[in-house]
C-alpha cells in the first residue's frame, strides 16, 4: 500500500519537476490564457455584465484546458514501455489526475488574476465562486486527462482534443456555468447547493469511469 | 445481437408492426387538442425515433464493452454498426421534431432541452466517428473507440437528468404542457403508439444486422 502512495507522490513529483525544468510548456500555456484574456478585454471592454463576465471566463477555461492537459500523455510517448513494466495503469491514471487537477487549478486562478485586473471584478462573494471553480475544475481535469490519454493514439492529436471532450464535458460545464452564473449575479450557498451537489456526483462519475477505462486505453 | 443475425422470426414481426403502425397512425381517430390537432400524428413516428435511438446507442455501448472484455473482433464490429444506425434514427428524429416544431412552435428549433439533449448526442457519436477515422490499426481502433464510446455514454447520462432542470420544456407532457397522459382519450394513441416503439426499434436492429454481415463480407474478401 505504501509503495502505491510513495509511486503516486514519485510520478507527480516528476511531473511538477519536468515543468520546472522545462519551463516553456507552462510558459506557453499561460502566455496562452494572458493573450487570450487580452483579447476579450480589447474586444468585450464595454458590453461586460456579470453574467457576460462569467460566462466568458469559463469558455476562456474550456479552451486553455484541451491546450494544457494534450500533453498529458504526448510527453509521456517514449516512456511509455518503462512505464508498463514497472508501474499499475491506476498509479499512473491517479498521479495523473492530482497532477492535472492542481496544474489547471493554478492556471485557472492565474487566468482569473489577470482577468480581474483587465476585465474587471463584479461585486459578489470570492469564496464561493472559488470552490464552485474547483468543484468545475475536478470534472474538467479529470475528463479532458481521459480525453487525453485516448487521443494520443490517434494522427491528429491537438484538433481531437476539442471534438471528443467537448460534448463529454458538457455536464459539468452546464452545471459548473450556471452556478457561478448565480454566485456572481449574488446568491449565497443556499442558492447554489442542489446544483453543487449534483456538480459532485457527475464528478465522481467521470472520475470512476476514468478510473474503469484507463486501464484499456493505456494499453492499446 | 448474435441471436438477431442468426433468426428470421422477429423480422415477420417487424413488418407487422410497421404495417400495423402507418395504418393506425395515420387512420385511427385521435385526440383533438388545441395546437396539435392533426399533428399528433406525429407521436408515432417522431418519438419512436428516440426511443429507437437509445436503445441502439445503449445496445453499442453494450457491446463496447464486450469487445473491451473479450477482445472479439466481431463485438467492435456491430459495437460499431449499431452506433451509426443509431446515428441515423438521430437524425430522422430530429428532423421529424423540427418540422413539427416548425407548425406547432413556430419555429424548428427553439433552444428546448430535449433538442438540446440530442443535439450533444449527436456530437458525441460524430466524434466517435471521427475518432475511428483518424486511427489506422485495427486492434487500437477497437480499443480506443470502445473506450470512448463507454465514456462519453457515462457522461451522456447524466446530462439527459442535468438540461430538464435548467429550462423547462415546450414538449408535450413537459412544463404544463399538455401530453396524452391527461386525457382519457390517451389509450387510442397508446394502441399504436407501443407497436410502433417496437416496430421501428426492430427495424433499426434490422438494418444493423445487414451492415454487420456486409461488414463481415468484405472483412473475408480482404482476407482472401
Amino acid at each position: 500500500m505504501s509503495s502505491t502512495v510513495t509511486q503516486i507522490r514519485t510520478l507527480i513529483r516528476k511531473d511538477f519537476l519536468m515543468d520546472w525544468r522545462q519551463k516553456h510548456p507552462l510558459t506557453g500555456i499561460l502566455l496562452y490564457v494572458t493573450a487570450t484574456i487580452y483579447t476579450v478585454y480589447l474586444s468585450f471592454s464595454a458590453v461586460i455584465t456579470p453574467a457576460v463576465w462569467n460566462a466568458l471566463y469559463w469558455i476562456i477555461l474550456l479552451f486553455v484546458t484541451t491546450t494544457a492537459l494534450a500533453k498529458s500523455f504526448i510527453q509521456e510517448e517514449r516512456r511509455h514501455l518503462y512505464y508498463y513494466f514497472t508501474v499499475s495503469p491506476h498509479v499512473l491514471i491517479i498521479s495523473k489526475l492530482i497532477y492535472s487537477f492542481v496544474y489547471l487549478f493554478g492556471i485557472g486562478l492565474f487566468g482569473l488574476g489577470i482577468y480581474i485586473v483587465l476585465v474587471g471584478l463584479p461585486a459578489f462573494s470570492l469564496g464561493l465562486f472559488l470552490l464552485n471553480l474547483l468543484n468545475g475544475i475536478i470534472g474538467l481535469s479529470a475528463a479532458f486527462t481521459m480525453i487525453a490519454s485516448i487521443a494520443v493514439h490517434t494522427h491528429q492529436k491537438g484538433n481531437l482534443m476539442a471534438v471528443l471532450g467537448f460534448p463529454v464535458i458538457l455536464p459539468v460545464l452546464l452545471l459548473a456555468i450556471t452556478n457561478s452564473k448565480k454566485i456572481v449575479e449574488g446568491a449565497n450557498w443556499e442558492g447554489v447547493d442542489s446544483f453543487s451537489l449534483i456538480l459532485i456526483s457527475v464528478n465522481v462519475i467521470i472520475v470512476a469511469v476514468t478510473l474503469l477505462l484507463f486501464p484499456y486505453s493505456w494499453k492499446a | 445481437m448474435k441471436y438477431l443475425i442468426r433468426t428470421n422470426w422477429w423480422k415477420w414481426l417487424t413488418m407487422g408492426l410497421l404495417v400495423y403502425t402507418i395504418i393506425g397512425a395515420l387512420l385511427f381517430d385521435v385526440p383533438r387538442l388545441a395546437i396539435l390537432n392533426e399533428t399528433i400524428r406525429v407521436l408515432h413516428f417522431h418519438v419512436p425515433m428516440w426511443f429507437g435511438m437509445i436503445f441502439l446507442f445503449t445496445a453499442s455501448v453494450w457491446h463496447a464493452v464486450k469487445y473491451l472484455k473479450t477482445g472479439d473482433q466481431q463485438s467492435d464490429i456491430i459495437s460499431h454498426k449499431l452506433a451509426e444506425v443509431g446515428m441515423f434514427f438521430g437524425i430522422l428524429g430530429l428532423l421529424t421534431g423540427m418540422l413539427w416544431a416548425t407548425f406547432t412552435w413556430g419555429e424548428p428549433w427553439s433552444n428546448d432541452p430535449k433538442q438540446n439533449a440530442t443535439a450533444i448526442s449527436m456530437l458525441i457519436y460524430m466524434a466517435y466517428f471521427v475518432l475511428r477515422g483518424s486511427i489506422s490499426d485495427e486492434q487500437v481502433r477497437a480499443r480506443i473507440s470502445g473506450v470512448y464510446n463507454i465514456f462519453a455514454f457515462a457522461a451522456l447520462i447524466p446530462l439527459l437528468f442535468i438540461l430538464p432542470r435548467l429550462a423547462d420544456s415546450l414538449h408535450p407532457g413537459n412544463g404544463g404542457n399538455p401530453g396524452f397522459n391527461a386525457y382519457d382519450l390517451d389509450s387510442k394513441l397508446r394502441m399504436v403508439f407501443y407497436p410502433a416503439v417496437l416496430g421501428w426499434t426492430l427495424l433499426g436492429f434490422w438494418i444493423a444486422t445487414v451492415k454487420i454481415r456486409l461488414t463481415r463480407i468484405i472483412n473475408r474478401r480482404e482476407d482472401v
